[in-house]
């Protein structure tokens, strides 16, 4: 394998697992698993953030 | 919620989406527009059986390999951000951006994978064909991820093919076609595609034109501006073609955009296309009476022909869209922003009975409320909007990024007539001053690329689903302070990528080609 090979590798590796190892698990969290009890409590969550951030609100 | 803390919540979400997209879009259309390069070149070497063709390959082969390993998985950060960042949304379209996302990562994504390997690593070990074909399906994988990824911002920017479940708070896709091959995207698909191209081409020729400057390398290099100043040429006059069409579809589905792109406050029958033009820093609101412009040259009748392929046709500004009333293509009368207010207010107003019905168990309540919702979904997101600005992006960045788009794309159909001149009379090789001007043309060619993402991006706001559901209600929750640090590490992190590739890049081009 070429020197250039070698370097693109480790780039393609280092950047990988910076990614899916430190950067998803760590500051990307899945923001609605995070705010329910499970699953069938998202659409839930989301209707009453879509109702909250209406501008009706401001009209009663 | 506290209002100030949202709204810098959306920005930097806004801000940190933007940053990474705009990185992302620097490895891409170099990805896309060096494949068809080097694909043609390998072409040429398996036609001609001339070694040299083989090596003019080989070397932007290599080229487009340091691009593509540096960029590759860039586009994930986006879809990280979309679960975090964005969950409202992401929770909103799943369903629409599901299908041609997982289409991308299965089909396209997994062609190009496969037959990257045979392109990098198969010189010695397939025969000529197969690797032609290897290299031909790369660029047939990348250009397909491209396809795929645009149906679904074709689909931001005109939602079509669905339903929306209030149950499920999703749009459910009931049209997979409707959605697949939407005109927004096939247009989008083709001026992107051409411009990323065109960026290749620009590439090639100004890379080349370095090793002229240098005295180096010569035949390489004419070999590679002959085949790169034709596909180049070839490419922005597509870039034109596609990008006439592009205004057509905005002026149809965001008149908005159309007319921040050329600064038109007030609509008018038989619309000039604004060629070059200088906005007026004192206008400040879009219903007072200051003239946007400081001065403008326009090509008339122009903006009327492209938008409705009608010299005569009505153009409405900003004015007209906010305030409605005018007559709008099928003969029916534009709401005003207070009227699409009134009816997203209705849909909000509906879902929140929904709710409560459905939570004490009324179902035919529940279902009147679905159809309240439904009868005014067109209008959803005007519910979240405050006052008539909220529904203007901002006019200024969107009319001088299309500007600058629409001037460099014509200086290259120039440039690559000039060049391709020059180079057939055989007096590029002494013409030190074109050589650095096409050198230099790199710079514009991305510039260029990136602005016009900002165009279509910058102009749907406040939009992340035109008309249905603008910024403020899609970004999370999410601690600012979360935000912003992320949006630190992005720009840490892919700086040391964009470094490492320049640093790689001009270390093998400094190198040279095998010849």
């Amino acid at each position: 394998m070429s020197k250039l090979s070698k370097t693109l590798w480790i780039i393609v590796i280092i950047k990988l697992i910076i990614m899916f190892a430190v950067l998803k698990p760590i500051f990307f969290p899945d923001f609605l698993k995070s705010q329910v009890n499970d699953e069938s409590e998202k659409a839930g969550y989301v209707r009453e953030q879509m109702i909250e951030r209406s501008s009706f609100d401001s009209e009663e | 919620m506290d209002v100030l803390l949202n709204a810098a919540a959306v920005d930097w979400a806004r801000g940190q989406f933007a940053l990474t997209a705009g990185y992302h879009w620097i490895f891409v259309p170099l990805t896309l527009g060096l494949a068809v390069i080097m694909s043609i070149m390998e072409t040429l070497y398996v036609r001609t059986g001339d070694e040299k063709w083989k090596k003019t390959a080989k070397f932007w082969q290599i080229i487009f390999g340091i691009n593509f390993a540096i960029g590759v998985a860039t586009g994930i950060i986006l879809e990280f951000q979309f679960g975090t960042n964005w969950s409202n949304y992401s929770l909103f379209v799943g369903d629409i951006f599901g299908a041609p996302l997982a289409i991308e990562g299965i089909v396209a994504f997994f062609l190009e994978a496969t037959f990257i390997s045979i392109m990098f690593f198969g010189w010695k070990r397939v025969s000529k064909k197969m690797h032609l074909l290897s290299t031909w399906m790369v660029t047939l994988g990348a250009t397909l991820s491209a396809y795929w990824i645009l149906v679904a911002n074709a689909w931001m920017q005109h939602p079509i093919g669905m339903e929306f479940n209030p149950e499920t708070m999703r749009n459910e896709m009931v049209d997979f076609w409707a959605v697949a091959v939407s005109p927004i995207a096939i247009n989008k698909f083709f001026h992107t595609v051409t411009s990323s191209w065109g960026l290749g081409a620009a590439f090639v020729v100004g890379v080349s034109s370095w090793y002229l400057i240098k005295k180096r390398h010569q035949d390489f290099a004419l070999r590679s501006i002959k085949i790169a100043t034709i596909f180049g040429l070839i490419s922005f006059i597509l870039i034109a073609l596609s990008g006439d069409g592009s205004a057509y579809e905005v002026s149809q589905k965001q008149p908005m955009k159309l007319a921040a792109m050329e600064g038109l406050y007030k609509g008018k029958e038989g619309a000039g296309l604004v060629a070059v033009g200088l906005l007026n820093p004192k206008k400040e609101a879009y219903n007072d009476d200051v003239d946007p412009y400081i001065f403008k040259l326009e090509i008339p009748k122009l903006l009327s022909l492209m938008g409705y392929r009608n010299a005569n046709a009505f153009v409405p500004g900003v004015k007209d869209i906010v305030d409605g009333g005018y007559t709008l293509q099928d003969g029916t009368t534009a709401l005003s922003f207070k009227e699409k207010r009134e009816r997203g207010l209705l849909a909000h107003k509906a879902l929140a009975d929904f709710q409560q019905a459905k939570s004490e168990g009324r179902d035919t309540d529940a279902a009147n409320f679905e159809t309240i919702i439904r009868e005014n979904y067109n209008y959803f997101g005007y519910g979240f909007l405050e006052k008539e600005e909220d529904m203007i992006p901002d006019i200024p960045l969107t009319f001088y990024m299309f500007h600058f788009m629409v001037l460099v794309g014509g200086y290259f159909i120039l440039f690559f007539a000039v060049v391709w001149y020059y180079h057939s009379k055989k007096k590029l090789e002494n013409f030190t001053a074109l050589q650095h001007v096409a050198l230099w043309s790199i710079v514009l060619a991305y510039l260029a690329s990136q602005f016009g993402w900002v165009v279509a991006e910058v102009g749907r706001q406040p939009w992340t689903i035109q008309d249905i559901l603008p910024v403020q209600a899609a970004v999370s929750g999410v601690p600012v302070e979360n935000v912003i640090t992320t949006f630190i590490l992005f720009a840490v992190l892919f700086t040391i990528l964009l470094v490492a590739e320049v640093t790689i890049m001009l270390k093998q081009i400094k190198k040279g080609p095998d010849f």
